[in-house]
């Protein structure tokens, strides 16, 4: 598309013909928006990520106290070779690496292994009270993910480090050695208790929608159960497994709050959180290249699962038709099955919970007599003995205030994002084989690829200092608003475009025919059509942002703290009561939103 | 005068060349089907003339309103063509009444509240859908919904009516009676209509005129018996006609044709081409004579296969390593393995080129 803006001569004719493009391009709606769109994307996405290459490779001013030559600003590779071949770099990259990398493989097959046999028991067997138990599996997911780390550090806690005693310790009498208290191992079995929901629904929605015909096929030919499902069964939903896996691996290596709550009292690091040590130390740019490095191995996990997806997906999917599914009977071992299930979903989802709701009743911590019974925690008046003389949280103003942050942060973010992800929807599904339909979505597609902590650093350079048009956002609301809804953007594109695509083709186009213009087209058939989509990505991201911590952690100040970071404060004072409270008050919000979506969504799919 | 004229029309979707070089040319009334296998451009020259697609090159009008020139630097956009149109998914608002749905674009145009109410009951009532004015599109059937379209493609009185396979989704008997439906329409109407299929019978039975589609460019646009009896290369003589036709390999030598297999056919002298060319010859699957006793120009063929479908019987024979389609009365009676006679009818054998594929003698 050529404007006619070039100095040199051109034919009237090629003249005319350049003003007719210029003209089409600015009547047609998905181009002129997709354009607005990519100039934005480019400016909150791409921009930052290259202000955050040229950081590192150039000297910075705090490099000053040990490189007292340099001048700020020259090219350097001096921070590169520093942190991948200095003498510090084994405790600052690579032991970190090596750790981030055993737990992220360590998580993925643990959770894979657990969501997958709870799949298969729920979607193929007559396991009893299957609804009870998938509802109970999939709680976890929609929790922040290092709930189970403070419930663990409650029940394994051992007084090398210092503190009260552990329940464990309390029941047994004996302290928990240091590998069982903190380090990789209750890292993975926390992360695993987590991220199995995640493997859960993947394969549970890819076993059910396969055809008991093609099982009964190979019957036919007298296969055993066994030889079906090695043979069969398998392999349909080797693509759902190999998904769940690989996305495990990268939310894992991403993942910074369990690390930070388990692995920090005994100085373990993983990249998360050794990036949040080098912030906080301000070693910017070693912070940045372990964002850089972990945007790498995100990206290339990604990458390796949209092969396989590609390569698979003829599998996948199966048509619309109605088709029975046959149970396998469990026989004898349906109790002991249903037991089993019973006590680990006890011992992964309720028991934490409860631990962490019986610890906000406890006075003295490590005190499991009844005499020690407390509302301090939740309605206590300010009493310098207790929580440093803070308030119970309900009465404690900064606490509702986070509460009101949380809250606050979630609803603009969905909003934002909302509204965003139908134009960025309309605009890929209406370009789809263009150039700027396939740019923004991928452009938008980016923010997935970036682990949430890298992306919250990335943001704290960008924004920190009056920007183009941007002003200083450091320690604002708005800088939280704009990255959560920056990094919500590829759910909200997603969900939107697969709805656009419906709406954007033939039923936009019977208004076009019929004259109508593309504001009347978009107020009158897409947002009324694509409400319910809008409704439930909204509802999605508000609990999404309800939860996040790493995303925000490097970007709150004391003013924008939400219950998240306030946690993360708490543990860090050692008044564990205070940070369970505030977590219990999270779960409860969270869980109340987790029901009202279900509601919505339920009483949507009635009427329709 | 609301003909449509399509010019040396092009259109590229990336390297893939949907429609080349296609010029046509409706006349005011005409009902032209535009038929082809898939892939093979009819859609996107449909969506040209209703503007949902821009071309690379070429010209279109509609009527004496020019709606696209890439030379003078013209397109009109949709809503200004004055077209009517019906999609394959009938793109129903589910959001709208059935009301809703026929009284848009009246609103849009601004029509008077209570004309508007006159002409959507007038719509409804051409298409005998009364009483449904209040139904969401989601409780109506199929049939009814493909009547919904209609009337609301009607309602605004576009000059020129557009269809994309509109029967497609429907069951073997209604999309009989739509096809009725539809034909009556345009008798008193009298609008010019672009009707999009791959369904030959669909083509047969609605249009006054037929474009068949190959690889985007028209290789024939012809009324539909011409089309049927003399296709004018072997795409269309292979697209046309179900059973396919049969298709015998020969040469040309001094007034005879030489068929592979299958004997010698006279050609008259005025009819003939150059001499020695390898040719195909066509012959339809109702144009095969059988008789049980040797006669004069026959040759001997074993039935292979009998399949009646009711109102005829397909016989599949083979006659010198040749298979071939008989389209045979039901009171005929040969059975599988039966030795018969069969013959080519008089005047209904087309001779193409084996290399241009074209037709080089008609009806020998």
């Amino acid at each position: 598309m050529r404007t006619v803006s070039q100095g040199y001569q051109i034919g009237s004719a090629t003249r005319a013909y350049a003003l007719y493009r210029v003209r089409r391009f600015l009547h047609t709606p998905y181009k002129v928006v997709g354009a607005v769109l990519i100039i934005l994307l480019a400016y909150f996405i791409i921009g930052p990520l290259l202000a955050m290459v040229e950081t590192t490779l150039t000297w910075q001013s705090e490099d000053l106290r040990y490189a007292p030559g340099a001048s700020p600003g020259a090219f350097t590779l001096f921070h590169w070779s520093r942190v991948l071949f200095g003498r510090t770099s084994v405790p600052m990259l690579w032991r970190p690496l090596m750790n981030t990398m055993a737990i992220a493989i360590g998580v993925s097959v643990l959770s894979l292994a657990i969501g997958g046999i709870l799949a298969w028991l729920v979607v193929r067997t007559d396991l009893p009270f299957k609804h009870l138990v998938s509802a109970l599996a999939v709680i976890p997911y929609s929790l922040p993910s290092w709930v189970i780390a403070l419930a663990w550090i409650v029940v394994f806690k051992n007084r090398q480090i210092g503190g009260a005693m552990g329940l464990f310790e309390y029941i047994t009498g004996v302290s928990p050695p240091n590998w069982l208290s903190y380090g990789i191992i209750p890292i993975t079995l926390c992360l695993a208790l987590h991220y199995y929901s995640f493997a859960f629904t993947l394969i549970s929605g890819a076993l059910s929608s396969v055809d008991a015909e093609l099982e009964e096929a190979a019957e036919m030919v007298k296969a055993t159960r066994a030889q079906i499902l090695r043979k069969i069964t398998f392999p349909i939903v080797l693509p759902a497994i190999l998904s769940a896996l690989i996305l495990t691996f990268s939310r894992a290596v991403g993942t910074f709050g369990t690390p930070v709550f388990l692995g920090l009292p005994v100085r373990f690091y993983v990249l998360s959180t050794m990036l949040y040590a080098n912030m906080d130390n301000r070693f910017v740019s070693n912070a940045y290249i372990l964002a850089l490095l972990m945007i790498l191995i995100s990206a290339a996990t990604v990458y390796a699962n949209n092969k396989i997806i590609r390569a698979r997906r003829s599998f996948v999917t199966l048509g619309g038709r109605g088709f029975r599914r046959r149970l396998v009977r469990l026989g004898r071992m349906r109790g002991i099955v249903a037991f089993l299930v019973a006590g680990f979903l006890a011992v992964g989802v309720v028991l934490p919970l409860g631990i962490l709701v019986w610890q906000t009743f406890m006075l003295v911590e490590g005190n499991y007599s009844p005499a020690n019974f407390t509302l301090h925690y939740w309605v206590g008046r300010p009493n310098p003995r207790y929580a440093q003389g803070e308030a119970g949280i309900l009465r404690n103003s900064m606490i509702l205030g986070g509460a009101w942050n949380s809250v606050r942060l979630a609803l603009t973010t969905a909003l934002i994002t909302g509204v965003a992800g139908v134009l960025t929807g309309y605009v890929v599904a209406k370009g789809r084989h263009t150039l700027i339909g396939k740019a923004v979505e991928q452009l938008t597609f980016l923010p997935f690829l970036m682990p949430s902590i890298a992306f919250g650093a990335i943001y704290l350079t960008m924004f920190s200092t009056p920007h183009w048009i941007i002003p200083s956002l450091y320690g604002t609301f708005s800088i939280l608003v704009l990255t959560c809804a920056i990094k919500s953007l590829p759910y909200s594109t997603r969900s939107s475009t697969s709805s656009m695509l419906q709406i954007g083709g033939e039923l936009e186009e019977a208004a076009e025919v019929a004259g109508a213009s593309w504001s009347m087209r978009f107020r009158r058939i897409l947002v009324p059509l694509s409400k319910r989509g809008f409704l439930a990505g909204f509802l999605l991201t508000f609990i999404t942002i309800m939860r996040e911590m790493s995303l925000i952690v490097l970007l709150v100040s004391p003013s924008t703290r939400t219950l998240t970071t306030m946690t993360y404060r708490y543990t860090e004072q050692g008044v564990a009561q205070m940070a369970d409270a505030v977590i219990v008050l999270l779960v409860t919000l969270i869980l109340i939103g987790n029901f009202l979506i279900n509601r919505v969504l339920r009483s949507r799919e009635e009427t329709s | 005068m609301p003909g449509i004229t399509l010019r040396n029309v092009s259109k590229k979707f990336g390297k893939v060349t949907a429609v080349n070089d296609v010029s046509l040319e409706i006349a005011d009334g005409e009902f032209v089907a535009l038929l082809g296998p898939s892939g093979c451009g009819k859609t996107t020259i449909l969506r040209m003339i209703a503007g949902f697609e821009e071309p690379d090159d070429g010209e279109i009008t509609i009527g004496d309103q020019t709606v696209f020139s890439r030379r003078k630097g013209i397109f009109v956009p949709p809503g200004r063509r004055n077209v009517g149109m019906i999609f394959q998914s009938y793109a129903l608002w589910p959001h709208l009444t059935v009301f809703q749905n026929i009284a848009f674009g009246l609103e849009i145009a601004k029509v008077p509240k209570d004309e508007v109410r006159r002409r959507v009951q007038a719509a409804l009532d051409m298409m005998r859908i009364q009483g449904f004015e209040d139904r969401y599109i989601n409780e109506l059937s199929g049939g009814q919904q493909q009547r919904v379209a209609i009337a609301r493609m009607l309602v605004t009185r576009p000059q020129v009516f557009l269809m994309d396979e509109p029967l497609s989704n429907l069951d073997a008997k209604l999309r009989l009676d739509m096809r009725a439906e539809i034909k009556r329409l345009h008798a008193d109407l009298g609008t010019t209509c672009v009707y999009v299929t791959h369904d030959q019978v669909e083509a047969l039975t609605l249009a006054t005129r037929i474009a068949i589609l190959d690889k985007g460019t028209v290789q024939q646009f012809a009324q539909p018996m011409e089309l049927y009896r003399v296709p004018a290369n072997l795409f269309v003589a292979d697209f046309m006609g179900n059973p396919t036709v049969n298709v015998l390999h020969g040469t040309l030598s001094e007034g005879r044709l030489v068929l592979e297999g299958f004997g010698e056919l006279e050609v008259p002298f005025d009819k003939l081409p150059k001499p020695g060319c390898a040719v195909i010859a066509t012959l339809r699957p109702e144009d095969v004579v059988v008789c049980h006793t040797r006669e004069p120009g026959s040759v001997e063929a074993r039935v292979h296969s009998v399949l009646p479908t009711g109102p005829e019987i397909i016989v599949r024979a083979l006659c010198n390593g040749i298979t071939l389609t008989i389209r045979e009365s039901p009171e005929s009676a040969v059975a599988p393995d039966q030795v018969v006679y069969i013959k080519p009818r008089q005047g209904a054998v087309n001779i193409y080129d084996e290399r241009s594929r074209a037709l080089v003698c008609a009806c020998v």
